[in-house]
């Protein structure tokens, strides 16, 4: 409600309490970030006290967790040495992991564009269409194909993008009510 | 905290300057304002409405909503887990607290069956939340001693980090059914994926709209954008539930109508609404 009060009206009080509640909620994740090393700690410890068949990963992971921790606390959070572990470990793995979508997108294109029905053959030839007009070949093919791409993008593709972005935005906004109004409460174990 | 003091004579304050001043409601958001108490207070009626027993109309079936009963089933004839994600973002976010609604559905289920239910959390507010949610489902369900916290882990705050850590988990535990609810990127079809190859059955949800067509491309159930919000009320089918997602559905229908009415105006070259709405 104080946010709320905070977005709408020019209330100095209200913002002032909604920035105070922002730094409550900024420390609380970072007290809560112990919770989360005492959670892994706690499960992977268990696996290499019970000899568990992969316990060596459990130990690779905490060694990696405390390494790294520690180069952050002795060497500072901006030091060369969490900057060393950012660039040479962090970075490449996600980059590792994100290029592997290419072959994700692939294997799961391959069975969405199966021509199963009427409504599978229009998403396949609409992917073709579009994939085309995004690639240099589409354009020496025909003209129109980078045309057709363009509308099929910006017209069908926008207005149900829109479509789902209005009824999530009101379904979001319904179910923040209910739990103002305390008449959701799932969340917090109730009925 | 400093404060600074500035002294003008009233002939140096601008005109705009002198009418923001006297707005108690924020500069464009009178109309948000507006539409917000409308809803707010219809929300209210409507529910008193339900309250007292008057008839509330019925909502659409869900098929990814009705196939939970049928994924979690499909676990315990297995014996093998049932894994949860409730996406990357935290409890500020209302895909969070909409999958939280749906953990404790899955929970419940999965303690009346006694199917192992793995969740594997992202941020650490979520850990605690979901852990809080699960053991309460448990105790609901009376199965204290079925609940493992060793099952709710926290895995990392880093998206592929985490992405990397749910895939190896859904493939050495050889989950028999993945639930993905909540606010996911690109590490959506990462999950759906692994989940496919495993032959996991898969239900998914979220209101990302670029993610969406991940989901229903990989998974056997998708939940799109609004149904997510729904499925608290769905499962429950409360009438003061159900009465939110009817009053929702006029909003959408109003909305509609505005988009309409204001094509009309502006093919007509009429301003007039879309000036309206920016007050």
């Amino acid at each position: 409600m104080i946010y709320a009060i905070a977005y709408y009206f020019t209330i100095p009080v209200a913002k002032t309490i909604k920035s105070t509640l922002d730094n409550w909620f900024l420390i609380i994740g970072a007290v809560g970030c112990m919770l989360g090393v005492i959670n892994l700690t706690r499960i992977h410890a268990r696996n290499i006290s019970l000899k568990r068949p992969t316990y060596w990963r459990s130990i690779l992971l905490l060694v990696c967790v405390y390494v790294t921790m520690g180069v952050g606390v002795f060497g500072g959070h901006q030091g060369p040495g969490l900057e060393y572990i950012y660039n040479n470990i962090i970075v490449p793995l996600d980059g590792t992991m994100y290029s592997i979508l290419v072959f994700y997108i692939g294997s799961a294109s391959y069975r969405a564009f199966r021509a199963k029905n009427f409504e599978s053959t229009l998403l396949l030839v609409a992917g073709v269409i579009v994939m085309l007009g995004q690639a240099p070949i589409g354009a020496v093919i025909s003209s129109a194909i980078p045309k057709a791409s363009s509308w099929i993008l910006d017209v069908p593709n926008t207005a149900g993008m829109r479509g789902i972005i209005l009824g999530a935005s009101i379904g979001a906004v319904s179910q923040a009510l209910r739990i103002l109004l305390g008449i959701e409460r799932r969340h917090l174990g109730g009925e | 905290m400093p404060y600074t003091y500035q002294c003008r004579e009233p002939s140096q304050i601008s005109e705009h300057e002198r009418r923001i001043n006297l707005k108690v409601i924020a500069e464009g958001q009178i109309m948000a304002f507006v539409t917000q108490l409308v809803f707010c207070v219809v929300l209210i009626l409507y529910i008193n409405r339900a309250k007292t027993g008057k008839k509330v109309p019925s909502i659409r079936r869900v098929s990814g909503l009705d196939a939970l009963d049928e994924a979690i089933g499909r676990a315990t004839e297995m014996g093998r887990p049932v894994h949860f994600s409730p996406g990357i973002s935290d409890v500020n976010e209302a895909q969070t607290m909409a999958s939280m609604a749906i953990l404790d559905y899955v929970a419940r289920k999965c303690a009346r069956n006694d199917v192992p239910l793995i969740v594997s959390n992202n941020k650490v507010l979520v850990q605690a939340l979901s852990e809080e949610i699960v053991k309460n489902a448990y105790m609901v369900e009376n199965r204290p001693d079925a609940f493992n916290p060793d099952n709710i882990r926290f895995l990392t705050d880093n998206q592929f980090g985490y992405a990397t850590g749910v895939t190896g988990i859904m493939r050495r535990e050889k989950i028999a059914t993945n639930i993905a609810i909540g606010a996911f990127w690109a590490e959506s079809l990462i999950f759906a994926q692994t989940g496919y190859e495993i032959g996991a059955v898969q239900i998914a949800g979220t209101a990302n709209t670029h993610q969406i067509p991940f989901f229903v491309a990989a998974c056997d159930y998708c939940l799109i954008g609004e149904e997510i919000y729904a499925a608290s009320a769905y499962i429950s089918e409360e009438p003061v539930l159900v009465a939110s997602l009817i009053v929702a559905d006029f909003v959408k229908i109003a909305m509609i109508a505005v988009m309409i009415v204001g094509s009309v105006f502006m093919f007509s070259g009429s301003s007039f609404l879309v000036d309206l709405l920016k007050i």
